[in-house]
């Protein structure tokens, strides 16, 4: 399938293994998704649901022991699966760039916070990396931080939200077009939490650039995406604008999420999902959800869903329900 | 109100660092002068940042370490004065829950060990057949099956090291346990089941938890009492409902409005913190939290605020408390 549907990101029938000495782990199953110019797009699920993969795979940046055995990634109007890699290294660090969890570990721990900065728009403009240390000052202090002292120091000298303050400048410093962030604030204090989904908000409105975020965390996600993916064992479970997701959640993976999720001020009872995330090497069969399924049907064990749009522009892969959004 | 099972006075532990033989001693304090009480069979929660001390708060009450100053008291023993052999029959009463699951299990020894040795230590004489029936019914009661037993961690999730890491807590029939960050390892769905078990066992048992914890919407669902810490002091404390819904500290206010809502519905305007955490080695003058306070006034910077009661129970270390 090549259909195309969004301007900037179109990901369908994206399937990823992993070969282990335990056998071979059905990683990602058929992922789909897109996103529009300029969009941010929360990709949510629990560990192990293949969020992170899915980044990594958008990118082609899957290695051994892993392999894309299926799909497209149609990035504007190329297919990154299919292209060389010197072509996806123009793409790379220049039109989508990203950001971690982990900003002290995904620093060189050697050179200084300037140079790794500079580096970077030295190789995204093709000039020397002397040139840039204007530019690069320019950048700290976009966001926030004191350019003077924090050019000459070294990443073990930052605190953690330093740190991710220069990686979010290296991040945005080609102007990428899709900015990818892997839970950039999980490693983070509330406090700093909120500061730097401050900036990033305010730095991704002001140059236009997409964001996907990968996230654990239903509340990072319900405040700065306007789009969601839930992902279940590999799956896309359900895609919809923040929205429509919260107000009426279709799978019921989303909605037992939704009720497990602790809340301030949340009066009704936890409810937990029962079972526990399956093993990828053994994966059950038809729906991977069916055994935990509240809902479950006859079919689920036998089927696959597949990815269908119940009501306009929120899409659900469960057997309950047809495409005209009626359940069966 | 109901009778207090654990009252902490004036806790104080505070770290030396040495750094050469030159410099001199700086101190980290790292918990500075904590007083507050803990009704029986209550949650009581302690949350902070890093760096708030909380975790060293925890350990310190377990006597995990020493304290350096103050006192806990249990039906008005002071447990810091004990020595080792009277304060035995105290750890029973007292255990902890760690926050990683992945560590605070032996690898190598099976469940039914792992769960079983402390009987073996606090109920001398008693036979293997009554231990093996005990695990069982703990087994039991956090949700997991008889032939657990004889398997290792590794071939638990971690929602189910955690609870056999609670297993391991209450079958000695303690009256009092420190949860320390029990469910932050664990995904939303399982931390939801952690949760509940806590809950009921709690109300099952007549236990009484200290609760330490980063996270805020956590602790409105679990505790009944709540203390805020920042860097070492309690700057806030008193009845959850009362913290929550009425903070009078800029801190806690600030905490609960960083604290990410999952509801796109609402909207509500962030405060955005000024500046990083201070270090705990060298913490600012006065009131601790003036440099990141949005209404700092110079009052702030040099006088060290008192602790004053706002309503009944509820105490609050600010020169200009929010009412």
């Amino acid at each position: 399938m090549m259909e195309k549907r969004g301007n900037l990101l179109s990901v369908s029938d994206l399937e990823v293994v992993f070969y282990t000495y335990r056998g071979v782990i059905q990683a990602l199953n058929g992922v789909e998704f897109w996103m529009n110019k300029g969009e941010r797009l929360g990709i949510v699920g629990e560990t192990g649901c293949g969020k992170s993969v899915t980044s990594r795979a958008v990118m082609n940046l899957i290695e051994e022991p892993g392999k894309i055995l299926n799909g497209s990634v149609m990035f504007e109007d190329r297919d990154i699966l299919k292209l060389k890699e010197s072509e996806i290294r123009k793409i790379r660090g220049n039109e989508i760039s990203m950001i971690f969890q982990e900003p002290k570990s995904s620093l060189n721990p050697v050179m200084n916070v300037g140079f790794q900065i500079a580096e970077v728009l030295g190789k995204v403009n093709n000039k020397s990396i002397k040139s840039q240390y204007k530019a690069t000052a320019e950048m700290l202090e976009l966001v926030g931080l004191d350019s003077e002292r924090v050019m000459t120091m070294y990443p073990h000298e930052l605190s953690g939200g330093m740190a991710q303050r220069v990686m979010i400048a290296m991040g945005l410093a080609p102007n990428p077009k899709l900015l990818i962030a892997d839970e950039p604030t999980s490693a983070l204090d509330v406090t700093i939490q909120a500061q730097i989904l401050e900036l990033l908000d305010e730095l991704v409105e002001k140059f236009g650039n997409a964001v996907m975020m990968i996230s654990h965390d239903m509340g990072v996600v319900a405040e700065f995406c306007n789009k969601i993916l839930v992902m279940y064992a590999g799956n896309s479970a359900e895609y919809a604008s923040t929205e429509d997701l919260f107000r009426k959640p279709l799978h019921p993976y989303t909605t037992g999420l939704l009720k497990a999720v602790p809340q301030i001020g949340r009066t009704d009872e936890l409810k937990a999902i029962t079972g526990t995330v399956p093993d990828l090497v053994d994966p059950p069969s038809g729906c991977r959800f069916h055994k935990r399924c509240p809902e479950t049907m006859a079919i689920c064990k036998k089927e696959r869903p597949s990815f269908i749009e119940v009501e306009e522009d929120h899409f659900v892969a469960c057997h309950l329900y047809n495409k005209g959004g009626e359940k069966k | 109100m109901s009778e207090n099972l654990l009252e902490i006075k004036n806790l104080e532990k505070h770290f030396n660092l040495k750094k050469s033989i030159f410099s001199k001693t700086r101190v980290v304090r790292a918990v500075d002068d904590v007083t507050f009480s803990i009704p029986k069979n209550t949650t009581y929660a302690v949350v902070g940042e890093s760096g708030s001390g909380k975790t060293t708060l925890g350990r310190t009450i377990l006597k995990l370490i020493e304290p350096t100053g103050g006192q806990a008291i249990i039906r008005g023993v002071n447990i810091f004065d004990l020595n080792n052999k009277d304060f035995m029959e105290y750890r029973r009463k007292m255990q902890v829950v760690f926050q990683d699951p992945y560590n605070s299990l032996h690898p190598k020894k099976l469940v039914k060990t792992i769960i079983g040795e402390g009987m073996k230590i606090h109920f001398k004489g008693i036979g293997e057949e009554e231990i093996r029936n005990r695990i069982k019914e703990v087994l039991e009661h956090v949700g997991l099956r008889e032939e657990h037993m004889f398997r290792y961690p590794h071939e638990f999730s971690g929602g189910q090291r955690q609870r056999i890491a609670f297993a391991r807590a209450i079958v000695l029939n303690p009256e009092f346990i420190v949860l320390d960050e029990p469910t932050s390892a664990l995904d939303v769905s399982v931390q939801a089941m952690v949760l509940k078990m806590l809950k009921e066992t709690k109300r099952d048992e007549n236990l009484t938890y200290l609760f330490i914890t980063h996270d805020l919407s956590v602790v409105d669902y679990l505790a009944d009492y709540v203390a805020v810490l920042y860097l070492g002091e309690i700057v806030e404390k008193g009845k959850k409902d009362d913290v929550f819904t009425k903070p009078a500290h800029p801190y806690t206010e600030l905490l609960l409005n960083s604290n990410p809502i999952p509801n796109p519905f609402l909207k509500r305007d962030k405060i955005i913190a000024k500046g990083e955490i201070p270090s705990p080695i060298n913490p600012p003058s006065g009131c601790r939290f003036h440099t990141r306070c949005r209404y700092a006034q110079e009052k702030c910077k040099l006088e060290e605020p008192v602790e004053r009661e706002i309503r009944k129970g509820h105490i609050v270390k600010c020169h200009f408390p929010l009412i």
